[in-house]
């Protein structure tokens, strides 16, 4: 066979072409038994790219349900968790759940998913069927009590924690503030929650993007040095965060750095050499600062053991602390609702009464309401530490 | 002039992908796009001598070149030879699935998280006035020796020859007594050589991550299309374009256009020359 360059251009181009991805979600009519087991159903992506995150996850979510069962369960009704693999993928999520809806033993709480694109695929068929849901997905766009009346966020979006970042900063004094992140979905909704947080505070915002997929990002940080900012702000996950750190100790530039949450998530210790984190920050949650100890919430150590107990720990520990506090979120709910009715649950969850001590760790209070199914965020929930290596999920170094 | 090393450092990475395309296409006449992942199998050898077991370094190469050229000779044995004789292009679709099955199998492995290594010291070195590391000097350097190598081998060496005789006529080729088989195995077998042998380098640049291949196959078929199907001069200047373009689109014009800057190259330059920067004219991969 002869071999053209033309037909061979053609047709690579074509195979390279191959892309798929598809979402849909529908309801289902059951009901779940309110006299037996709390049935908790966590559609994770348990195998594929986020599989590390999806097991830490379902450990949170095991170590909240046996400290609960300890304590009766919640409303007086033992807690059983199920797991199925969703592969990061929304359709396979949708169809995984909506089967265990239909089935004889159908749940009455759902983790849904680990990445917004899942979730949001599940949350038509979770609504439909009245069943409560929570995720640590944090796309806007799903605190909707409207719209997903049932579904409650377990972490707050960039828009919040940014704020919080920026009322940091102008304590140091920052009047021209450098951003970068990534051009996809997420990186778009962190520029526009940045440019939102830096509104009427006096703060200058230069801001780049970069190809999620690219390999090099010396570009998009030289530009951003071509300003002279005082802070850089850095959003990433994966790779990137070495790419952006490299390409600051390339340029031989200084500026001081601050990572968010998917930044320090991705342990930036053990991408780069320690001299590349010369000033270099990460936001974080108290409950991921070893040094914070002194004021973390009551149940935080407690938390950390029983996961740790569970295997060791790779991530950054947020990830099992927010399915934790899900969970008992959930039990402080049922306590003050009565029982475990999702229409009851829903509405106590609305109108939280704070108990004293809260059994969760990430957040100071859930604060949700009527028009909020989001965590809100409050300053001293968060710390900025020099970024460390992680131990059993938490950072060592002080701030 | 540091955005120039760094469009120069990419590019690099680019024409050693787009080599590894030409050599199978070349020996074999398959385009490969399990191609790129013989580098991810030497980026995670190193991760796993260097960092995880202490190895010497020459070891780490010696086991990356040796285990890249194995799994590239099992993909021939197992994705390509089945279907010879069977005409069309089914290739295509089983070197993604294997592409597919060794970006997931570094999953199972490693991880999905990014891993570092170090095969040289990592220093900053200010060369002609911009900021360069000795791994991207050396990435240019082996792209550079390793175009040229490849270069004289096909045009000078019998086997080259005889792969590119099967390249024009595989029936001809075959009658003439070239062993069309044993020249496809070797041409996987010193793509895959050279990808794990040149994969510990490339990993200090992009890291020891599962996805890397898939990221880095698209980049390179693009710098072997500009330069010209096939030609190992023209996977050098395609895959240096391709990284000056995007490294100064993304400085100057915002890193969205980087990408966009490259196809628009890519398109005028196909139109202009359909068989690419550095063939003559003609229909024939040389």
């Amino acid at each position: 066979m002869r071999i053209t360059p033309g037909r061979t251009i053609r047709t690579g181009a074509a195979a390279l072409a191959l892309i798929t991805l598809s979402a849909c979600g529908g309801g289902g009519t059951g009901k779940a038994d309110s006299h037996g087991p709390f049935r908790v159903l966590a559609v994770l992506p348990l195998s594929g790219a986020l599989a590390e995150q999806a097991k830490l996850q379902m450990s949170g979510l095991q170590a909240a349900a046996d400290d609960l069962n300890g304590r009766g369960g919640i409303g007086g009704r033992k807690i059983e968790i199920a797991s199925v693999d969703d592969k990061l993928n929304p359709t396979e999520a949708v169809s995984r759940l909506q089967s265990r809806l239909n089935g004889s033993e159908r749940p009455d709480y759902v983790l849904a998913g680990a990445t917004s694109n899942e979730t949001l695929a599940m949350l038509p068929a979770l609504t439909n069927a009245r069943v409560l849901s929570g995720t640590t997905a944090s796309d806007r766009s799903m605190d909707d009590p409207k719209k997903y009346p049932y579904h409650f966020g377990y972490q707050s979006a960039n828009d919040q924690n940014y704020a919080s970042a920026v009322r940091f900063m102008k304590t140091r004094g920052v009047r021209t503030l450098a951003f970068i992140a990534s051009n996809d979905a997420l990186g778009t909704y962190n520029r526009s929650a940045i440019e939102n947080a830096v509104k009427g505070t006096g703060i200058k915002l230069v801001a780049q993007s970069y190809d999620s997929k690219a390999t090099d990002l010396t570009a998009p940080l030289d530009a951003l040095r071509s300003a002279r900012p005082d802070l850089l702000l850095a959003s990433g996950y994966g790779p990137a965060v070495g790419y952006i750190l490299d390409a600051r100790q390339k340029l031989n530039w200084s500026v001081p750095v601050i990572g968010d949450s998917g930044f320090a998530g991705s342990n930036p210790a053990s991408l780069v050499d320690s001299s590349a984190l010369k000033d270099v920050l990460i936001q974080t949650f108290k409950v991921a600062a070893l040094s914070e100890r002194g004021s973390w919430q009551p149940a935080t150590e407690r938390m950390v053991k029983a996961v740790a107990a569970k295997g060791p720990v790779k991530q950054i520990i947020t990830l099992a602390a927010e399915p934790y506090d899900a969970l008992q979120v959930l039990g402080v709910a049922a306590e003050q609702a009565g029982g475990t009715d999702p229409a009851d649950l829903k509405k106590a969850m609305e109108s939280l009464k704070r108990p004293s001590p809260v059994p969760w760790t990430t957040y100071a209070a859930y604060a949700y309401s009527t028009k909020a199914h989001f965590p809100v965020v409050n300053d001293s929930d968060f710390s900025y530490l020099p970024a460390s290596v992680l131990v059993q999920g938490q950072f060592e170094a002080s701030s | 002039m540091t955005v120039l090393w760094a469009g120069l450092t990419m590019g690099s990475v680019y024409t050693l992908v787009a080599l590894t395309y030409n050599m199978t296409l070349v020996l074999t006449g398959v385009l490969n796009f399990a191609t790129a992942q013989f580098f991810t199998v030497g980026a995670f050898t190193a991760y796993a001598g260097l960092t995880q077991h202490s190895l010497p370094l020459p070891v780490v190469l010696l086991i990356g070149a040796v285990l890249g050229g194995l799994v590239a000779v099992a993909e021939e044995r197992v994705a390509i030879r089945p279907l010879r004789g069977h005409g069309g292009h089914t290739e295509l679709v089983t070197t993604l699935g294997v592409s597919t099955v060794i970006a997931g199998a570094a999953i199972v492995i490693w991880g999905p998280d990014p891993l570092r290594v170090t095969v040289v010291p990592e220093r900053t070195w200010t060369v002609l006035g911009g900021q360069v590391r000795p791994n991207e000097l050396l990435l240019i350097v082996i792209a550079v020796v390793a175009t040229l190598g490849f270069h004289v081998w096909t045009h000078r060496s019998r086997l080259g020859l005889a792969g590119l005789a099967r390249t024009e006529d595989e029936d001809a080729a075959a009658l003439r007594g070239i062993d069309v088989r044993r020249l496809s195995m070797l041409g996987f077998a010193i793509a895959g050589i050279f990808g794990g042998l040149v994969g510990p380098v490339m990993a200090q640049t992009t890291y020891a991550v599962a996805t890397i291949g898939l990221v880095l196959a698209l980049k390179g078929f693009v710098a072997m299309a500009l330069g010209g199907v096939g030609s190992h001069l023209g996977a050098l200047l395609g895959g240096t374009v391709v990284g000056l373009v995007e490294a100064f689109s993304n400085r100057h014009l915002g890193n969205d256009y980087g990408d966009i800057a490259v196809i628009v190259i890519l398109a005028l330059i196909l139109l202009l020359r359909p068989t690419g920067l550095l063939s003559k004219g003609e229909p024939r991969l040389v």
